[in-house]
């Protein structure tokens, strides 16, 4: 099969914000697979995006949820007018084919789908197909990286331990603030002042998460608002639309973080 | 955005005291307890806000922007000013001038640091200019012209002193931080004052702008008395008398008595019958209310029934087997839809509040246990629009032979003023024996059948009592305890209400299973947010 429409086709843009890289590529070195953990929108996808370009490996992404069965992820079978068709899940592509697999959110899914990562997540590096009667072997470049954001999980929903202790982690926050105002000005072509103002308002936000917010104003967030700005919308506005009135549905917290906006705005 | 951008009122925007509270520490990195001033000697026209090292007291009295103006005017005090600086040889009108321009000088700090609220404050300065206290030439009037001179400096004034004033603060605008140097300014401006013979009206002065502090935050009096004492109110402090030893509230009754064991982490077994939990409730056994029974519920599409006979959607894995079957000659299941169903899972959630002398610990105004009432009404209101079925207990213990266990309200009772009335009577006292409460809750929720079962403890301390002195044990126990409880089936989680107190907790109930509540003001909605959270378990 081929995986070209999988492959990046350029460089994503990653700002690294410490020595992430080599991690990852130690990590890749010897095939661990990797919890990446981070607040929303901290960068944790496009970092894969940009690995995965820097090895050179196709990357097939794959969002989890509640809903999702094993079937969605090892695959199943189909009809066609001959009869029936195996079709490959996403996992057993990236694992047959050799691709890094990065499956988003991985606490969404209940843990009696999480259990099919086993087999391949040790060193057996195998994917059972139990209903077609396979076994893949894993692919020498094949690898598995998970996300997930500790932050607003509670103790009901998290990671069993024997899925947790498949995975080697690398941990991720929003960037500092000199890092993220760069980020910023470049991904929202916005000028680093204005940048810097953008930054420090998040910065703010995120103070508050010990007051109620479940998570501060992300990176992301300040994207989405910057291009507002940019595109000519008053910056009051596209604060209040990207940020302030998205983030939260607490009057308190959305009008606190609307002072905070008009505060360090000016 | 132009600096002199007129501040748009945001008139009808109110801000609650969270909202403010939560301003107040995204700008000053600090967290204070805003609350309203009541009992204020003073008139709306001279009453200011007071600003304390835990908290600012604002008269409610005022529009929303006044009080964000207060909230800004605050801040700009925690981040710049000194507090209680000894007043020396100052005269009243000394401090008062002092204190001007130390208000000025923070004020534009602050705006340097956070620009946009530049117009919030220059609004406030005009109306206090408008609105001068005394007649022009008075010491009020001119204290209020020069702090906005010193704010906006379009405002023409002929006036020498003010001018002089201004001068003297632009001089120094480079080097605010320096609050010696102003200081200075402000013991020339007072002598201007002494010589051109203006008096101050020591009893009715009060700062010319209604959002900025009295003042008092800054100086040190060596009397007290003159200064405003003016007191606050807080939820009333019912817990403040602890109950001495043994003796529980007349209407409370004892129910019975259970005995558990506890574990012994140096010998690494039970011990046998070691704790006595005593069971208490307010109300006499025969008025608890009966079990309700569960009604069926709406739908919930978070249910996916699948292999069902009909349904919205096709079971792709069942239709796959259906015709594999059928082509290969045998007659297969034809279910082969999936359909939202009703949801099985009600929960049933025992609330269990730590009733110990620190619960009588005053956070942000309030104590701990007023708090810990209120999020277990919240909780209570929260589950019952989800048909869940709550209970609330509590828990303290004084030694291993008194465990006093509250029944505050029972699985499926329906009375919301009933459990209003057991949270009135209760008083926290005595220690913590979280293992042995643990042990008799998860008892209790062993008796409910319906769904999942949680146990949320919602404590501000470790585990401890005064018969035990290996600080290791009661955690160990509690730590056994739980592990109990979640062999049983049941949920444990914790809510610590305290920030020290929350890696200890962590220890006994998992990290996944801990949440630390740092400010008790976002104790009801962590406590909301947990019940949505157990909805999606
Ligand atoms: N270090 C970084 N270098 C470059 N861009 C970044 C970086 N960090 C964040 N970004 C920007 O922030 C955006 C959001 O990041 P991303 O989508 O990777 O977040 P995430 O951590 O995967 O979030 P979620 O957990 O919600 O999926 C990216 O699209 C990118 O523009
Ligand atoms: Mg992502």
């Amino acid at each position: 099969m081929d995986l070209s429409d999988y492959r990046l086709s350029a460089e994503p843009y990653y700002r690294p914000v410490g020595h992430e890289i080599a991690l990852y590529e130690h990590a890749y070195a010897h095939r661990l697979p990797l919890i990446l953990k981070g607040p929303t929108g901290c960068g944790k996808t496009r970092f894969v995006e940009y690995m995965a370009w820097r090895l050179g490996k196709p990357l097939i992404t794959l969002a989890c949820n509640e809903d999702m069965t094993a079937a969605d992820l090892v695959g199943r079978f189909l009809l066609d007018a001959d009869g029936t068709r195996w079709h490959d899940g996403p996992l057993t592509v990236a694992a047959r084919y050799g691709a890094i697999c990065y499956l988003d959110e991985v606490v969404e899914a209940r843990q009696d789908t999480t259990v099919v990562i086993h087999p391949l997540t040790d060193t057996r590096r195998n994917l059972p197909l139990e209903r077609k009667g396979e076994v893949v072997h894993a692919h020498p470049d094949f690898q598995l990286v998970v996300s997930y954001n500790p932050g607003y999980q509670s103790g009901a929903k998290s990671l069993k331990p024997s899925t947790r202790q498949r995975f080697a982690a690398l941990e991720f926050d929003y960037p500092d603030a000199a890092a993220e105002i760069e980020i910023l000005a470049h991904e929202a072509r916005i000028d680093r002042t204005l940048a810097a103002t953008l930054v420090d308002i998040a910065r703010h936000s995120r103070a508050l998460r010990t007051r109620g917010l479940d998570e501060g104003i992300s990176t992301r967030m300040l994207i989405y608002a910057g291009v507002l700005i940019r595109d000519g919308l008053p910056a009051a506005e596209s604060c209040h639309m990207a940020m302030t009135s998205a983030i939260t549905d607490d009057p308190d917290l959305r009008q606190a973080l609307q002072d905070i906006v008009n505060a360090c705005l000016g | 955005m132009p600096a002199s951008a007129e501040y748009a009122a945001s008139g009808s925007t109110t801000r609650s005291l969270d909202a403010l509270a939560h301003v107040l520490e995204a700008l000053a990195g600090r967290s204070l307890s805003v609350q309203w001033l009541t009992d204020d000697p003073g008139s709306s026209a001279t009453s200011r806000p007071i600003l304390r090292a835990d908290a600012v007291l604002l008269p409610p009295s005022g529009s929303p922007d006044q009080h964000l103006a207060a909230i800004a005017h605050a801040a700009a005090h925690l981040l710049f000013s000194r507090p209680a600086q000894a007043t020396g040889k100052l005269k009243p009108m000394g401090i008062a001038m002092a204190s001007a321009i130390e208000d000025a000088r923070v004020e534009h700090l602050l705006i340097k640091r956070y620009p946009g609220l530049r117009a919030l404050l220059l609004q406030q300065a005009r109306i206090a200019c408008q609105q001068a206290q005394g007649p022009d030439g008075s010491f009020a009037d001119l204290v209020a012209r020069l702090n906005l001179a010193l704010l906006d400096p379009s405002y023409a004034t002929d006036d020498y002193w003010v001018s002089k004033g201004r001068q003297l603060f632009n001089a120094h605008e480079s080097s605010l931080d320096d609050h010696a140097t102003l200081r200075n300014v402000a013991s020339v401006l007072a002598n201007d004052l002494g010589q051109m013979r203006v008096r101050m009206n020591l009893q009715g002065y009060a700062v010319p702008c209604r959002h900025g502090d009295d003042n008092s935050y800054l100086w040190q009096y060596e009397h007290t008395s003159e200064h405003s004492l003016a007191s606050v109110d807080t939820a009333p402090t019912r817990a403040g008398t602890p109950a001495g030893a043994g003796d529980t509230t007349p209407q409370a009754q004892e129910l019975a008595r259970y005995s558990y064991p506890e574990w012994d982490y140096r010998l690494d077994r039970h011990r046998q019958r070691w704790t006595t939990v005593i069971e208490r409730a307010f109300v006499a056994p025969a008025m608890r209310a009966p079990r309700v029974s569960i009604r069926p519920t709406a739908l919930d599409h978070r249910v996916r029934l699948r292999r069902q006979w009909e349904g919205e959607d096709i079971d792709l894995d069942a239709a796959t087997e259906l015709m594999i079957d059928r082509r290969t000659g045998s007659l297969g299941d034809a279910r082969i839809h999936r359909r939202s169903g009703r949801s099985p899972r009600h929960h049933s959630l025992l609330l269990l509040l730590d009733l110990s002398t620190s619960a009588n610990d005053v956070v942000d105004g309030r104590t701990v246990l007023s708090l810990e009432c209120q999020a277990a009404l919240a909780l209570v209101a929260a589950a019952r629009a989800n048909r869940d079925r709550v209970a609330v207990h509590g828990f303290s213990s004084n030694t291993r032979e008194q465990v006093d266990y509250w029944r505050l309200s029972e699985f499926g009772s329906a009375e919301p003023a009933a459990l209003e009335l057991s949270l009135a009577s209760v008083r926290a006292c005595h220690s913590t024996r979280i293992g042995a409460a643990i042990r008799h809750a998860a008892a209790n929720l062993s008796t409910e059948h319906h769904g999942s079962r949680h146990l949320v403890l919602l404590s501000d301390g470790e585990a401890s009592d005064v018969d035990v002195f290996d600080t290791n044990y009661l955690r160990e126990d509690a730590a056994a305890a739980v592990r109990e409880a979640r062999r049983a089936g049941i949920h444990v989680f914790c809510l610590a209400l305290d920030s020290q107190a929350g890696p200890a907790l962590g220890r006994i109930f998992g990290h996944g299973n801990t949440r630390s509540v740092l400010r008790p003001s976002a104790l009801p909605l962590a406590l909301r947010q947990l019940h949505e959270q157990l909805g999606r378990a």
